[in-house]
C-alpha cells in the first residue's frame, strides 16, 4: 500500500462524508453515522422487496427494541440511508408503536450503539435456491409428438423397457420447459427418468438438424449414453469426447505415458507413433467433436470450455450438477520455484510479472521468492483481466525452450498452466488467500450468469435448488410436484443428533448417534447392511463407530454387517444400495474453514478480511452454532445438506425400500430443505434439552401433515416445544420463520400447503 | 516488523530526532533519541513489560506539549471496544466487529495494532507535516477528524496526543494485563 498524500486523503473523504466540512468531532461524528453515502449493495438476486419480505417474518428472538435494533443494522450493512431504513420500517407490524412518531430518532440512536453480536441476515435460517422456481402442473404441457413418441418406441426397444406413464409424464413435462428458455434447470426426483428424456430428445431433435452436446457424470456414463443414442438414431451422428486416461492408455499402447506425452497438439506427441490410436477414444474425440451429437463428461466439457471452444450454434444438456468450481493449492516453494522460473528470462515482462498479477497481495523478490507473511484477506479476481490465450502459448513457448532443465518443475508448471487456463467467453474468476506456507485457491471455472457462448443450456439436476452455482436471473428452477408419486425413493426414518456435522464435534456425534441406535436398535439394525459414510482422516473413529455398532446390534440380539464409504467417494456409486440403514453422524460435512472462505469470497465477488469468519485462534466464526457471516452460513449448509441428501441417496432408499439414517444436523431449519428433496420422519434426537428434541420431531409431524389439514397455532407451538396460552405469541417470529414455507398462517391457524 | 520500526513509520523520525514516551503512568512523560529508544527495546529494559505509550510526533527535545511538537508522518486514530477499561461505552462490543468495521471501509490503514483494550490505526503520509505550516496543519487536523467519523475513533486530534506502544502490556485497575500486538503491516516496501 502506498503512503496517502493529504490531497489524496481529502479527495476519498469527501466522498465518503457528505458534511466533511462540518464535522467538528467524534462525539458528534457518531451520531451522524449514515449508510446513506453508498447506494444499497443488495446481494444479487435480493430486491428491495425481498428485503421487506425477510423483514415482515424475522427468524430471530428478542423483545421488539431488540429485533428493531438488528434490522436497522442489517439495513445500514446493505446501504441503505437513515430515510429509506424509516421508510422500510414503518410499515412493520413489529415495530413498536412508541418508536412510530420518532423513527428518524431512534434509527440514529440505534446506529450510534454497539453493533448487534449477530446481526440479522437474509437467508440466515434455511438456504434459498439462488435462482427462482417455477412449479408447474402436468396438465399444462402439450402432448409428445409423434416424432418424439416414434424415436421414444425406439429406445424402449433398445432398452427392452415398455414406454411407461412415468417416462411419458416426465417426458412431456421436460419437452415442455425445454422450449420456454435458453437457460434452465429441472429439479426432478431421481428416478423418474429424465436422463431417458434427454436422450430420447436429443436423437428426435438431430434428426431435425439441430446439434446437442450432450453433457453426463463419468465416463462410463459416456459410453453408456452414446450407445444409446447410437442404437435409435444414425450412428455416425453421435460422437465421444474424452479426455486422457492413463488405463487406455496403457492398455492401447503398452506403454507407460504421461499426458504430457499424448498432447493433442504436440508435434512430438506420443499418439503420432502409436499403432493402437484408431482404437483410442481420447486420440478419436477430437475428429468426433464436429459431429451433431457429441457426448462428454462434464470435466471434459468445462475444459473445451476454457480453450475457447464455440459452442454457439449447439444446445447443451447436462444430465448432471454443472460442478464448476475447482480447488488448487501451491505451497510457498512451488510459489518460489514458478517465480524463479518465469523470471527466468527477464525480458518476457508479461510472464515475469505473472505472479505478481495473479496474486496482487503477495509479495514476490528476485531473490528470496514469495513473502511468507500471512495475508489477513481472502481475495477475490477476475481472472479475465490477467489471463489470456497469449500467456498460455507463452509458457508453452517457455516450457519447449527450457528444454531438458525444466524436467524437475515441468509437472508444477502445466498444473499450474492447466488450473488457471481459461478463456474470455467463461467469465471465470477464483479466490486465494495465503497462510505464508500454502496459497489455496479456488477457481469458478464458468460464471453461468453470463454464459451465452451456446444456443441453450439445460441442467437436469435433482438438488438443483441447493446448487452452488447460480444461473442468469430470468433462469428458472423448474419442479413438477405430479411427478413425486413415480419417484422412486422410500421413506427415511431420521434419528438426529443434534450438532454441526464438524470434524470436532465428530467424537460428541458418534456417542450421540450411537446412544439413539442403542435406543432404537431393534428398528435400526432390522433389516439390512448399515452405512458408514467417514472421512479420510479418522482412523481412530472408525473403530470406535465400527465397535459401538457392533455392541449395539448384538445387545438388541442381532448381528449386523457395516459397509464403509469415504466420504469423498458417495456420488455416483451405487454400491450401497443394499444398505437399509445409514450411521452419518460420524461423518464430518464441514469441508474447512478455507474452503467456506474462499466460496463465500466467490459467492460475494468481493475480498473478504479473515476476521469476519474466523476467530484469531483459528476456529470457525461462530455464533450459536452458525457462521456470523451469512453467506458463508448459507454454503456451509448447502454443502453439508447437499452431502447428507447424496449420502442417504446412495442407500436402498433409491430402489423404493425404508431405510433409517442417524444424522447430525444443528438445528431444526435444516431438515426443512432436506424435506423438499425427500420424505421423511424424525423419530428421535439426542439433546440435553427436551424442547430441543421436540422440536424436530414436532416439526417432522408438522411438514408431515397431509396437504389442506388445518391445526391451531397453539397446537402447532405445543408440537414444537411451546407448550402454554402463549406458546405461539412468544415464540411467533420463530416459529413464522420455520412453518411459512408449508403452512398457510392466518389468524385462524395453520393449513397445511400443497405439497411442492 | 516491530515496535522500533512502527514508531519509525509513524513519526517519520531518524535517529538522533526526538520521540516523545510515557512509562507506568500516562503523566510520567519524557524524551527520548530515537536511537535510545532502540537500545531500550532491544537491550533490556523491559520498557514493554509495563505500561508504555509513545507520541505520534517529533519533538524538540524541550517538552512533551503541543508547543515541542516538529512534524508527524502518519495520522494515529485510537478506536475503543468492549466494555472493560473505558470510562465511556465503547462504539464496538469486541475486537471483532471493530476489525470488521475498519475492513469494510474504503480507505484502509497501513498499520493496525491491538493496544488491549482498543486498536489503533496508522495513516501513513507521503510526506512530513510539518506543524510550523499552519494550512498543512489545518488540513491535517481535518483529515483526521474525518477519519475519526468514518472509523468511529475517539477524539484523539491533539498533535501531542500519546497512543500505546505496540506490544507492550496494557494494565488497567480491574484488568487483567493484556499485552498488545500489531495486526496489520503494510508499510511501502
Amino acid at each position: 500500500m502506498k503512503p496517502y498524500s493529504l490531497s489524496q486523503l481529502d479527495d476519498e473523504l469527501r466522498r465518503l462524508i457528505p458534511d466533511f466540512d462540518v464535522v467538528h468531532s467524534s462525539a458528534e461524528a457518531a451520531l451522524h453515522v449514515d449508510g446513506g453515502a453508498n447506494p444499497p449493495h443488495l446481494p444479487d438476486g435480493v430486491s428491495e422487496d425481498d428485503v421487506r419480505r425477510y423483514l415482515l417474518a424475522p427468524h430471530y428472538r428478542g423483545t421488539h427494541s431488540e429485533v428493531c435494533h438488528r434490522a436497522v443494522w442489517m439495513l445500514h450493512d446493505l446501504g441503505f440511508c437513515n430515510d429509506e431504513i424509516a421508510e422500510i420500517l414503518k410499515d412493520m407490524p413489529w415495530l413498536p408503536k412508541r418508536y412510530r412518531n420518532r423513527l428518524s430518532t431512534e434509527i440514529k440512536r440505534s446506529l450510534s450503539k454497539p453493533r448487534p453480536v449477530c446481526c440479522a441476515t437474509i437467508s440466515s435460517a434455511v438456504p434459498l435456491p439462488l435462482n427462482k422456481q417455477c412449479a408447474i402442473t402436468l396438465a399444462s404441457c402439450p402432448q409428445l409428438s409423434d416424432a418424439f413418441m416414434r424415436t421414444l418406441e425406439r429406445y424402449g426397444n433398445y432398452a427392452g423397457l415398455p414406454v411407461s406413464n412415468k417416462i411419458l409424464d416426465t417426458s412431456r413435462v421436460i419437452e415442455s420447459v425445454s422450449k420456454t428458455d435458453t437457460q434452465l434447470s429441472v429439479q426432478f426426483p431421481c428416478g423418474v427418468g429424465k436422463s431417458t428424456w434427454a436422450v430420447v430428445h436429443i436423437a428426435t431433435s438431430a434428426g431435425q438438424g439441430e446439434l446437442y452436446i450432450m453433457v453426463v457424470q463419468n465416463r462410463e456414463t459416456v459410453f453408456h449414453a452414446a450407445n444409446q443414442l447410437r442404437a435409435i438414431m444414425p450412428p455416425d451422428d453421435v460422437g465421444v469426447y474424452v479426455g486422457w486416461n492413463s488405463e487406455e492408455c496403457v492398455s492401447i499402447s503398452g506403454k507407460p505415458h504421461d499426458f504430457k506425452d499424448c498432447l493433442r497438439d504436440d508435434n512430438q506427441s506420443a499418439c503420432r507413433t502409436c499403432d493402437g490410436r484408431d482404437k483410442c477414444n481420447y486420440h478419436r474425440s477430437r475428429s468426433q467433436l464436429g459431429r451433431n451429437v457429441v457426448v462428454m463428461t462434464r470435466e471434459s466439457f468445462l475444459v473445451l470450455c476454457e480453450k475457447g471452444c464455440d459452442f454457439s450454434r449447439r444446445r447443451i444438456i447436462c444430465d448432471e450438477a454443472l460442478l464448476t468450481f475447482v480447488d488448487e493449492a501451491f505451497s510457498a516453494d512451488e510459489l518460489d520455484t514458478l517465480h524463479r522460473l518465469f523470471t527466468r528470462y527477464g525480458y518476457d515482462n508479461r510472464l515475469s510479472n505473472l505472479l505478481k498479477s495473479l496474486f496482487p497481495s503477495l509479495s514476490f523478490n528476485a531473490f528470496s521468492g514469495a513473502g511468507r507473511i500471512p495475508d489477513g484477506h481472502i481475495h477475490w479476481c477476475e481472472l479475465s483481466k490477467v489471463w489470456d490465450g497469449e500467456i498460455v502459448s507463452r509458457i508453452i513457448r517457455f516450457v519447449k525452450a527450457a528444454g531438458d532443465s525444466l524436467l524437475q518443475s515441468e509437472a508444477l508448471v502445466y498444473r499450474f498452466l492447466l488450473y488457471f487456463r481459461t478463456a474470455a467467453m467463461c467469465g471465470a474468476s477464483y479466490a486465494y488467500t495465503y497462510d505464508g506456507k500454502i496459497l489455496r485457491v479456488k477457481k469458478d471455472r464458468l460464471d453461468l450468469r453470463n454464459f451465452t457462448a451456446c444456443r441453450s443450456m439445460m441442467v437436469l439436476d435433482a438438488t438443483a435448488a441447493l446448487s452452488l452455482s447460480e444461473f442468469a436471473p430470468t433462469t428458472c428452477i423448474y419442479t413438477c410436484p405430479d411427478l413425486d408419486i413415480y419417484a422412486k425413493q422410500g421413506f427415511a426414518k431420521f434419528y438426529v443428533a443434534v450438532g454441526n456435522p464438524t470434524k470436532t464435534r465428530r467424537v460428541k456425534n458418534i456417542e450421540a448417534g450411537l446412544e439413539l441406535m442403542q435406543v432404537h436398535g431393534s428398528e435400526i439394525f432390522a433389516a439390512g447392511p448399515v452405512m458408514l459414510p467417514l472421512n479420510r482422516d479418522c482412523d481412530d473413529a472408525i473403530a470406535h463407530v465400527e465397535t459401538g455398532i457392533t455392541q449395539c446390534a448384538s445387545r438388541h440380539g442381532l448381528s449386523v454387517q457395516i459397509r464403509k464409504i469415504s466420504r469423498g467417494l458417495m456420488r455416483g456409486t451405487n454400491a450401497m444400495r443394499d444398505c437399509t440403514s445409514a450411521f452419518m453422524a460420524a461423518a464430518g460435512f464441514f469441508t474447512s474453514i478455507e474452503d467456506i472462505a474462499l466460496h463465500a469470497c466467490l459467492r460475494q465477488r468481493r475480498d473478504l478480511p479473515w476476521s469476519e469468519l474466523r476467530n484469531a485462534d483459528g476456529s470457525p466464526r461462530m455464533h450459536h452454532g452458525r457462521f456470523t457471516n451469512s453467506v458463508a452460513q448459507d454454503i456451509y449448509m448447502r454443502k453439508a445438506i447437499t452431502e447428507l441428501y447424496q449420502g442417504i441417496y446412495r442407500s436402498a432408499i433409491r430402489d423404493g425400500r425404508n431405510v433409517s439414517v442417524v444424522l447430525a444436523v444443528p438445528d431444526a431449519g435444516w431438515l426443512l430443505p432436506l424435506w423438499q428433496l425427500m420424505r421423511f420422519t424424525v423419530v428421535d434426537a439426542a439433546h440435553a434439552n427436551p424442547q430441543t428434541v421436540q422440536m424436530f420431531t414436532g416439526l417432522s409431524r408438522l411438514v408431515n401433515m397431509s396437504a389442506g389439514a388445518t391445526v391451531t397455532k397453539r397446537d402447532a407451538a405445543a408440537c414444537l416445544g411451546y407448550p402454554g396460552v402463549d406458546g405461539w405469541k412468544d415464540h411467533k417470529d420463530m416459529l413464522n420463520g420455520l412453518l411459512a414455507q408449508f403452512f398457510q398462517i392466518n389468524h385462524h391457524g395453520l393449513v397445511r400447503k400443497e405439497l411442492s | 516488523m516491530n515496535t522500533f520500526d512502527l514508531v519509525i513509520m509513524v513519526t517519520g523520525a531518524s535517529n538522533e530526532d526526538y520521540v516523545g514516551l510515557a512509562l507506568g503512568s500516562a503523566k510520567n512523560r519524557y524524551c527520548s533519541r530515537l536511537h535510545q529508544l532502540n537500545d531500550d527495546v532491544l537491550y533490556g529494559s523491559k520498557i514493554l513489560d509495563a505500561n508504555c505509550w509513545f507520541c505520534g510526533s517529533v519533538l524538540d527535545g524541550k517538552g512533551c506539549k503541543a508547543i515541542n511538537c516538529l512534524w508527524t508522518k502518519s495520522i494515529i486514530l485510537d478506536v475503543d471496544y468492549g466494555k472493560h477499561g473505558h470510562k465511556r461505552q465503547s462504539p464496538f462490543p469486541d475486537c471483532q466487529s471493530a476489525m470488521d468495521h475498519v475492513y469494510s471501509q474504503t480507505l484502509q490503514p497501513h498499520i493496525i495494532w491491538h493496544t488491549g483494550h482498543g486498536i489503533q490505526l496508522a495513516f501513513l503520509l507521503d510526506e512530513n507535516i510539518s506543524f510550523s505550516d499552519a494550512h498543512k496543519t489545518a488540513l491535517y487536523e481535518k483529515h483526521k477528524r474525518g477519519l475519526n467519523k468514518i472509523f468511529r475513533g475517539d477524539s484523539t486530534c491533539s498533535r501531542e496526543h500519546l497512543f500505546r506502544m505496540p506490544c507492550s502490556m496494557n494494565i488497567k485497575p480491574g484488568c487483567p494485563p493484556v499485552r498488545g500486538e500489531i495486526l496489520r503491516w503494510e508499510v511501502p516496501q
